[in-house]
């Protein structure tokens, strides 16, 4: 896909949708001669440089394109091909043109002040709605964290964060632990505590000794012997 | 150490109670760019995924509802509602080791799969800002809308 110039893509939106105003709505310009306009040859607005497009929009013009968006549903009029960004502009749920306005808003709010960060969230969350479902991807996580093996920096934090959540629990666990002993005299023993948690002596005496940090099923069994949310030991 | 969710500390203790295996997760559009732009590990989403499946197996989700994440529930969890896109679950990972920050990893639920589909991975000071908090909670929340429909 070609990036598209956006000035021009602009001025030419702009004109197309003064044009459709002007015949009368949905049935002068259907939303496919829109797009057929801003193709510009055999380029395609993707998502962001159609959402790049959009919060250029004059105020006037955007409140012409919500009036031709409603006349498109109030007419059921056929709309653009729903599996392009600029279909998705006719199609998209009420909420999610919704949340587009909002952005919209956003970002201009944001440009005046010149807060790029905002501009670039509202802009990124505008390309999100006008992709279509058929292109937006999900990928699991085997995938996505393939690169993690062979990562130097991503082994450390791994290593990092297992560290801590055990240095953490152990000290969460002994605070907790001596609280509940405290309180209830049959919690006093590993072997007590073994049999209300429902696991076996050497699991305690492992985890009270440092030797291993419990697996998070076993976290529960513990919280709930000693009358503490899992939270509590994991915070 | 071995960590939870990695290695039994015995034979005798792997069971899960009360549910709470078997969800696994994946990433909505770039979510998996940004979690490795601020190095959240496998470990810490496997604690996410497994604590999801434990309260949805309790009946004790959602987590507490509120409009901004710092509502926050047991695990650091919180359900944030925009708009009328509907709930954007979030949980808040802090503590984390040196060279990295706190994060806010948000994500939806794909029930019927068992899946914790994770929209957005933001820095937690992003939040401080209240404009800029309100764009990206907005964001999230409208990731979570596209995302829980799709497959």
């Amino acid at each position: 896909m070609t990036a598209v110039p956006i000035e021009p893509a602009v001025r030419v939106f702009e004109r197309l949708l003064g044009l459709g105003r002007a015949r009368g709505g949905a049935a002068a310009a259907a939303p496919s001669d829109l797009a057929a306009a801003l193709s510009l040859g055999n380029q395609v607005l993707s998502p962001s440089d159609l959402a790049a497009v959009l919060v250029r929009l004059s105020d006037d013009a955007w409140d012409q394109l919500r009036e031709f968006r409603a006349a498109v549903a109030r007419d059921r009029c056929s709309a653009a091909e729903p599996q392009t960004p600029f279909g998705r502009l006719f199609a998209m749920a009420e909420p999610l043109w919704n949340a587009v306005e909002r952005f919209r808003a956003e970002h201009r709010a944001a440009e005046r002040r010149r807060d790029v960060s905002v501009m670039s969230v509202s802009l990124g969350a505008i390309a999100v709605a006008l992709t279509p479902p058929s292109q937006q991807s999900v990928i699991d996580a085997a995938e996505a964290e393939a690169g993690d093996r062979g990562d130097p920096a991503m082994a450390a934090a791994e290593k990092a964060v297992a560290d801590g959540r055990a240095r953490a629990f152990l000290a969460n666990y002994r605070r907790v632990r001596a609280a509940a002993a405290a309180k209830n005299p049959e919690l006093r023993t590993q072997k007590q505590l073994a049999a209300a948690a429902g696991v076996s002596v050497a699991t305690i005496n492992a985890i009270e000794t440092g030797k291993v940090l419990p697996q998070l099923g076993t976290i529960v069994k513990l919280a709930r012997a000693l009358g503490v949310e899992p939270g509590v030991l994991l915070a | 150490m071995a960590h939870p969710g990695t290695r039994p500390a015995d034979g005798d203790d792997v069971t899960e109670v009360g549910g709470g295996g078997g969800w696994d997760r994946d990433y909505f559009g770039d979510a998996h760019h940004e979690r490795a732009q601020h190095k959240v590990t496998a470990r810490e989403l496997d604690e996410l995924c497994y604590i999801v499946g434990l309260l949805v197996a309790t009946d004790a989700w959602p987590p507490r509802a509120g409009t901004d994440p710092t509502e926050r529930g047991p695990f650091g969890l919180a359900t944030i509602t925009r708009g009328d896109l509907g709930a954007v679950y979030v949980q808040r990972l802090s503590h984390r080791p040196a060279g990295t920050s706190s994060v806010e990893v948000f994500f939806t639920l794909v029930p019927h799969r068992r899946r914790v589909r994770i929209v957005n991975v933001v820095a937690t000071r992003r939040l401080s800002r209240r404009r800029e908090r309100d764009v990206l909670l907005d964001a999230a929340a409208t990731r979570a809308y596209m995302a829980r429909h799709l497959p």
